[in-house]
């Protein structure tokens, strides 16, 4: 009996040891969102989003295909607590997305009548807030047009007012937050006003937007931690994080010279074998 | 070159076309030497080593049972690389490094196989098999004796240590 029990702990320890040895990376699928957020995200991520208002549950928006599905793999056998996602499918990658909203900043430096704009990683377009007030201006119709044409459905327009707040933190007294826009390193949250202010109100938010945009977005530019990439020569070729697409092709491109002369070498060897 | 296609090529070989195995030579040949000299990092190392792997390919090539005759063939070229090093009298050959210091940041310039060295000997293996020789994750598992997931997680850390220095 005593021998039968012994059997059954040890089999019973091994069976523990075997679950720790192949223990996912992550607990939670917040750990792995963390992750991205600072490392950048994966080519096939559409979005990420909270499920129910908190970190506990997250929804992962993929690519809609192969791609995606490999993905959905590649995340799960990461994450040890796989009930603390969902995941759904979408066209646009949230890499591409962030790539035309970089684009589109240069409109909205310009002042084109775009109060903000932003990836809206649930709806999986980048949405332009237009200001009603120019909602007739022949610049930003030409704008919005020139974008609809080159992006196609990525790319989306709608008419409000932008609460331009602290990044990374979602403001809680901003009432129930629409979406969450990110724009360049600067986290801008996006609520429908319900009452519309009178025009000189509209003036003084126009200001506030953008006092708050200069305020926020001059630090992270001027103390945003990049690390460069350079030639042997100095030369810069690349500001960004390197993801690890980039990191593979430096290595595929730092391959050693094969040596030729083994050909030859190998050859001879051969035939002096053959003979 | 698909697996289809090579083994096609040693299916001929093995019927005694010559021209067959210049074929396999010519498309394998730089990612053996590249995934010895990887692990080794001695170019004349790794130079014997793909002399060596091919010699012993001419003479006894896989036979119709391989089902992937590039994992099979990057697998010997990873255990001739091993045995290469074994013989250099290497104690621990899992914590063969070359000599860098991981705190110091390359910002001069792009040195990648300074970074490369800094791996472990199993990270290199994995990095060079996926990079270099194109093999999945469950073939490396399979040549290493890990698992699917412990070759996907140690090739994600090794890029990260090599994101952080670069």
């Amino acid at each position: 009996m005593k021998k039968i029990l012994f059997l059954v702990f040890s089999l019973l320890l091994c069976s523990m040891m075997l679950v720790s040895a192949f223990a996912a990376e992550y607990e939670m699928i917040g750990e792995l969102y963390e992750k991205w957020t600072t490392e950048g995200y994966p080519e096939y991520v559409t979005g990420v989003w909270s499920t129910y208002g908190d970190m506990s549950h997250l929804t992962i928006g993929i690519i809609d295909g192969e791609k995606g599905e490999n993905g959905k793999a590649e995340i799960l056998a990461l994450i040890e607590n796989d009930s603390s996602v969902t995941f759904t499918t979408q066209k646009y990658s949230r890499n591409y997305l962030v790539g035309i909203m970089d684009e589109l900043d240069g409109y909205i430096k310009k002042g084109l009548a775009f109060s903000c704009g932003g990836v809206y990683e649930i709806e999986n377009v980048v949405k332009l807030t237009l200001l009603e007030d120019h909602m007739d201006d022949e610049a930003s119709e030409a704008v919005k047009l020139e974008m609809q044409e080159k992006y196609g459905d990525a790319v989306a327009f709608d008419y409000g007012e932008g609460i331009i707040t602290e990044d990374l933190i979602a403001p809680i007294d901003l009432g129930p937050v629409k979406e969450m826009i990110e724009s360049g390193n600067v986290h801008i949250y996006y609520t429908d006003i319900e009452s519309t202010p009178e025009k000189s109100n509209k003036i003084f938010y126009i200001v506030l937007v953008a006092a708050l945009t200069l305020a926020l977005g001059m630090p992270v530019f001027f103390f945003r931690k990049n690390r460069l990439m350079k030639t042997t020569n100095g030369e810069v070729i690349s500001e960004a994080p390197l993801c690890d697409k980039e990191i593979e092709n430096m290595i595929k491109d730092s391959d050693p010279e094969y040596p030729t002369e083994l050909d030859e070498k190998i050859s001879k060897i051969i035939v002096n074998r053959d003979k | 070159m698909n697996e289809k296609e090579l083994g096609v090529l040693f299916c001929s070989f093995r019927e005694g076309n010559n021209e067959a195995f210049s074929e396999i030579y010519n498309e394998l040949k730089k990612p053996v030497f590249t995934i010895a000299y990887r692990i080794t990092f001695v170019r004349e190392i790794a130079e014997d080593i793909t002399q060596e792997l091919f010699l012993k390919l001419y003479t006894s090539p896989p036979d119709a049972s391989v089902r992937n005759p590039r994992a099979w063939i990057f697998r010997m070229a990873r255990n001739l690389a091993i045995d290469a090093l074994r013989k250099k009298q290497c104690s621990d050959i899992d914590e063969v490094t070359l000599s860098f210091d991981d705190t110091e940041r390359i910002n001069s310039g792009i040195d990648i196989e300074k970074a490369l060295s800094s791996l472990s000997l199993s990270e290199r293996e994995i990095v060079s098999l996926h990079i270099d020789g194109g093999l999945g994750f469950r073939e490396i598992g399979k040549a290493l004796g890990i698992s699917l997931t412990s070759a996907y997680r140690k090739y994600k850390s090794a890029l990260n240590k090599l994101r952080r220095m670069l």
